[in-house]
């Protein structure tokens, strides 16, 4: 998938996550905050890691802030900006 | 006895929230909406919400709705495209006006079945009617589908394209609320009513469930889980006809055993429609 | 789950909204700035709940009905307001709050950029102010101590001259901090081109884009609106706050220079701040007299009102020559 431009999805209200999704010219970075990092945190970015994969994305900068949300959430919110990121802009 | 489809409980697209949780309403039938609850910047975020759960979440057995867009919009066809994929158990249509419009659509799910290497007619359909010309057309429109398995009112956009308001009362509604119901019944479908937007007045909301219950509905839109102990409670059969049902019952097992080709009950004859009737009778009881 | 809230979004022709988003921060005891381009509340049936506002970059203006808290609708907001300025492709957001809400805020992927008695400025993007830093101090020209005017130089008179020419003689190097806000008259870059022009002859005269932290919209919200109330007070405490502790060091800054304001109340209430606040941090505030023509101060806006009447040939006396060439050019 061909990223245009940078996006973001989901808000940060309980049970959410922000996804904002920049492509850039360095390789894949994920940053992710998130109050359950320490449970949690592998597990969250290796599902991001496994969409991106999916979708051919290898540069990009992915920011994350974890409100609790589930897997699906997480999937839902990261396949809405990658979306939205490779469409052209407005 | 054919599903039961009493409550429907909407839940917005768009927010995860209640999206994870919604199944402990335990309502008949879920619905997820993509259309008029979600904004317009939304839409997409909403969809994919939707599919993600329809594949990830147990929703206990519960029958999975999705509302799309309409097809004359811009998030119809990619709202066909995704949903399908995640095969929830029915697709409702938006402002449905005509038989073809219902052809269209049920035309893009096979495709999609067969894309996706569904079992081609699993994914059912319902109409959502919401102006006077889909009322005028409601027979064309319950007969449109094998796949159809309901129409709807939906009255907010109905009374504004008739050119009145909403009242208590509900004449206004009467004449969709007829025509619906019949058509369903012509076509063996289910008939189901439009949303009461007044969570807070629970008296108004249950003479509106009794009032469409009396018209032979099976069933309403619910926007708060509150309102669902509202509608199994009217749709529950009173001990008199629990009673009288039990006794039909009784008067198949007595013509069975005689041998007998007639069931009759109280000097009257009973025949299917009656039979079917009781046997419903008993199983709603028995739900409750 | 299932409140009933709706959301409304607000633009600036919208005066109704406006005034009932006024009306609700009134309430809070917050007052709403009239230079948002974009109000988003959250309303229960009819009745602001919840507001937030954003003007371009800042967020500001928000509030929450006491009866309304920890339904997480900050969070809503700010999540709405990111959004929609993100649409608009503005990405890097600050936030000037009270200090009450800085833990919430900090939730919502803000972190603290300077912090006062009342208020702090908040950001998501932490860079952007290390960023700002290093460009100021890329300007510096040596490493002895300096001196700093802050102007707007809407357009630079007479009078400024006269206050740049006093530092330029009293100090070995002078920076002058254009505000680039540009709500001015004078675009910014003609008044930064008019300012290089007017103070070519001067050696240790250097002028600088003030940027986004010297007194713009984001360290002084209601500078340009010209009401003095308390938040104007906490305003200027962040501002002098930015300036003296963290601007002023990357150019070695010990003094800083202002003109007497004898005619706008929020200037000399800024100036009286300035002497209070910069010596915690080691620099010193020299106010020096306006100059004069005929008992009259020259300010810029009399320019500008000469201008406006059309009358060019009574602002040359007021203005160095490069001004007085542009009104020309303007009037052909």
């Amino acid at each position: 998938m061909e990223l245009l431009n940078r996006a973001i999805s989901g808000t940060m209200e309980s049970s959410d996550i922000m996804v904002e999704i920049i492509p850039w010219d360095k390789d894949l970075e994920i940053n992710l905050k998130s109050d359950v990092k320490e449970q949690y945190g592998k597990q969250i970015i290796a599902l991001v890691k496994a969409i991106l994969d999916e979708n051919g994305v290898k540069k990009a900068c992915i920011n994350l802030k974890d409100k609790g949300a589930l897997d699906f959430v997480i999937s839902a919110r990261v396949k809405t900006a990658l979306y939205r990121a490779a469409r052209r802009s407005q | 006895m054919s599903k039961l489809r009493r409550t429907m409980l909407y839940v917005p697209g768009s927010k995860p929230s209640m999206i994870k949780d919604i199944y402990i309403y335990n309502p008949d039938s879920i619905m997820f909406d993509l259309e008029d609850s979600v904004s317009l910047k939304e839409k997409d975020s909403a969809r994919f919400l939707v599919s993600e759960a329809l594949q990830k979440v147990d929703y206990r057995g519960i029958e999975t709705v999705v509302r799309i867009n309409g097809l004359d919009t811009l998030f119809g066809m990619e709202d066909l495209e995704i949903i399908v994929k995640a095969q929830p158990d029915v697709i409702r249509l938006p402002k449905t006006e005509t038989a073809k419009d219902v052809k269209e659509v049920e035309e893009i799910i096979e495709k999609l079945e067969k894309e996706y290497g569904i079992e081609v007619g699993k994914t059912k359909m319902m109409a959502a009617i919401e102006s006077a010309t889909g009322v005028m057309n409601a027979l064309e429109i319950a007969n449109a589908s094998d796949r159809l398995i309901g129409i709807a009112i939906g009255a907010e956009d109905y009374v504004t394209n008739i050119k009145t308001k909403r009242t208590p009362e509900g004449t206004e509604l009467l004449f969709a609320r007829c025509q619906l119901l019949n058509a369903a019944r012509s076509a063996g479908i289910a008939a189901l009513d439009t949303v009461y937007s007044d969570v807070e007045n629970m008296e108004g909301f249950r003479n509106e469930v009794e009032h469409i219950k009396g018209l032979g509905f099976d069933g309403k839109s619910i926007i708060n889980p509150r309102q669902i102990d509202v509608v199994h409670d009217v749709f529950t059969p009173s001990e008199e006809e629990y009673e009288e049902a039990l006794q039909v019952i009784e008067a198949i097992k007595r013509a069975e055993e005689s041998g007998s080709g007639v069931i009759s009950l109280n000097g009257k004859m009973i025949d299917k429609p009656i039979v079917e009737r009781a046997e419903r009778i008993i199983e709603l009881s028995k739900i409750n | 789950m299932f409140d009933n809230f709706s959301k409304k979004y607000i633009y600036s022709q919208n005066t109704r909204g406006r005034k009932t988003t006024s009306d609700f921060l009134k309430t809070l005891g917050l007052s709403f700035d009239e230079n948002v381009n974009i109000t988003i509340n959250i309303l229960d049936g009819k009745r602001i709940i919840a507001t937030a506002s954003a003007e371009k970059n800042l967020i500001k203006c928000i509030g929450v009905d006491e009866n309304y808290r920890s339904k997480g609708l900050m969070n809503t907001l700010i999540s709405e307001i990111i959004s929609h300025q993100y649409d608009n492709n503005i990405y890097d957001l600050s936030i000037i709050t009270k200090i009450e809400n800085e833990k919430v805020i900090q939730s919502l992927g803000f972190e603290t950029i300077c912090e006062t008695e009342n208020i702090i400025l908040m950001e998501n993007n932490k860079n952007k102010f290390k960023k700002y830093l290093e460009n100021i101090s890329k300007n510096k020209v040596a490493n002895e101590q300096s001196s700093a005017i802050v102007m707007n130089l809407n357009p630079i008179t007479k009078g400024h001259m006269y206050l740049i020419e006093k530092a330029s003689k009293e100090s070995e190097q002078v920076y002058i901090f254009i505000v680039s806000e540009d709500k001015s008259k004078v675009p910014f870059e003609t008044r930064v081109k008019l300012a290089k022009e007017s103070t070519k002859f001067l050696k240790n005269v250097k002028i600088i884009e003030g940027g986004d932290y010297i007194i713009s919209s984001k360290t002084f919200p209601t500078y340009f609106s010209k009401n003095v109330d308390e938040w104007i007070n906490n305003y200027c405490n962040l501002d002098l706050k930015l300036f003296g502790k963290y601007i002023a060091k990357e150019l070695n800054i010990r003094k800083r220079y202002v003109g007497k304001e004898p005619y706008c109340e929020l200037t000399s209430f800024y100036n009286k701040k300035m002497k209070e606040i910069l010596p915690l941090y080691n620099i010193q505030v020299t106010e020096i007299e306006r100059l004069e023509k005929n008992q009259k101060a020259i300010s810029a806006s009399l320019v500008r009102k000469l201008a406006e009447e059309g009358n060019i040939s009574q602002i040359k006396e007021l203005v160095p020559e490069a001004t007085y060439k542009y009104y020309i050019s303007k009037e052909d």
